[in-house]
């Protein structure tokens, strides 16, 4: 999530303005290094993996299309804006089936590649409750009201500051940071019931500031 | 845990505080507050802690690319938007077509270039759009469908490279374009042959070229079907 250098930016740019000439294989080079990120945002709304795959497609089909009124800063955060609309899209779908189950699947762990963990214990064990810990986030973000989920995951997930999402949400910031302290009310409620998994944490990011 | 109505900093207080977003005017007696209430230290601990776990969050993997294809994005009113890469499927052509379209390709260039040397058949064989595969899996536009990148069925003699069609009448044409840029050149139309090759090519012309325009048409159509 570090911001880009200089030289990356550029040729970035570059990249954006051949997709914006209408080129395939560029716009194609931009989906390859943010299709992850665009593809685990779709995972964390919407709860399935074929879900997610589908808003995912949908999302870089969409953002082809209107390719051409791309604006900065940066594709990154165009992308995810995007997938977001998808998901809230196909949120308020399911809503309106009343037939569809709202008993949504946890994604399985198995397959998960943890990124870099800041943590200074490391051992299996720290590491096994980490991944219980992160288990049962998942699971209690999908219990979330939608507009608190997406802004937390955009906000603390996805790093974007309050001003993108806004952008990418609508309304003010104030309502921005409205939905993300809602959302991580509930979530710490939840976690509290699981102080095996969420005290260590605590305490680890007490010491390590 | 909530607080009662006397507690003067609120849950959202906390949470812009801990994203650093607490206009500077107010943050003085917001960290005098914290400084000395218990519970809004325990609460902001909490904030980090989940904070923290959230930003490290595992990612899964992709399930697949989700490089769009040609044929993702293709619409009717659709127009060439540069002039070089051109918006149209390559088609996926039997053995008897293509070798018709070889014929009247070394038909051509034999014409303009009035030699059968190799350097014309390595013109035949270059496409006039670039193709190949983007790293980690993806796949292209432009490029032909996995079954089968070498037409080496009746065609044995030459490989064929499949080339994007701008438009109908430059069909033949194209097969005696240079190529554009070094890029477009791929590996796998190195179109190398012997004395015995050139021969052989001129039998399948002799035969092929008055079925020329009937396959032509017939692959077109049948080209169009499939898209």
């Amino acid at each position: 999530m570090a911001p880009l250098n200089e030289a990356a930016r550029l040729d970035e740019e570059e990249l954006l303005e051949r997709c914006r000439r209408g080129d395939l294989e560029a716009f194609n080079t931009v989906v390859v290094a943010y299709q992850e990120q665009v593809y685990n945002l779709c995972l964390r709304m919407l709860g399935s993996p074929p879900a997610a795959e589908d808003a995912a497609q949908e999302a870089f089909l969409s953002a082809y299309r209107k390719i051409g009124s791309m604006r900065g800063p940066s594709a990154r955060s165009w992308l995810l804006r995007i997938a977001a609309n998808t998901c809230i899209d196909e949120l308020r779908r399911r809503k309106r089936r009343p037939q569809v189950s709202l008993d949504v699947p946890v994604p399985s762990e198995e397959g998960s590649r943890p990124i870099d963990v800041p943590d200074p214990v490391a051992g299996p064990e720290q590491l096994a409750l980490r991944h219980e810990l992160w288990r049962a986030l998942r699971t209690e973000l999908l219990r979330l009201p939608e507009d608190q989920r997406l802004a937390v995951i955009l906000c603390d997930v996805e790093g974007l500051s309050y001003e993108e999402i806004a952008a990418t949400m609508g309304g003010s910031l104030g309502t921005v940071k409205s939905r993300i302290s809602r959302g991580r009310a509930r979530l710490r409620v939840s976690l509290r019931e699981k102080p095996e998994l969420f005290g260590d944490v605590i305490r680890l990011t007490e010491e390590t500031r | 845990m909530f607080w009662g109505q006397k507690h003067p900093v609120r849950d959202e207080q906390l949470s812009a505080y801990a994203d650093g977003r607490v206009p500077s005017a107010e943050r003085p007696r917001l960290e005098a507050h914290i400084e000395s209430c218990a519970s809004c230290r325990e609460a902001l601990a909490e904030l980090r802690a989940l904070r923290q776990a959230l930003s490290s969050m595992p990612s899964a993997p992709v399930p697949r690319s989700f490089a769009l294809r040609e044929a993702d994005v293709r619409r009717p009113e659709r127009t060439s938007a540069a002039g070089g890469r051109v918006a149209a499927a390559v088609p996926v052509l039997s053995g008897v077509t293509m070798a018709a379209f070889l014929a009247f390709g070394v038909l051509l260039s034999m014409d303009m270039t009035g030699s059968t040397s190799m350097s014309s058949d390595k013109d035949l064989a270059q496409p006039a759009s670039s193709l190949g595969v983007l790293p980690s899996g993806t796949t292209m536009g432009n490029v032909l469908p996995p079954e089968g990148q070498n037409y080496q069925g009746e065609d044995a003699s030459l490989r064929l490279t499949a080339t994007a069609a701008s438009s109908r009448d430059q069909l033949g044409l194209q097969f005696a374009t240079p190529p554009r840029s070094p890029t477009e050149e791929v590996a796998r139309d190195e179109a190398k042959g012997d004395d015995s090759e050139t021969a052989l090519r001129m039998a399948e012309m002799a035969t092929a070229a008055a079925g020329l325009v009937a396959g032509g048409s017939l692959a077109m159509v049948w080209w169009r079907r499939r898209t």
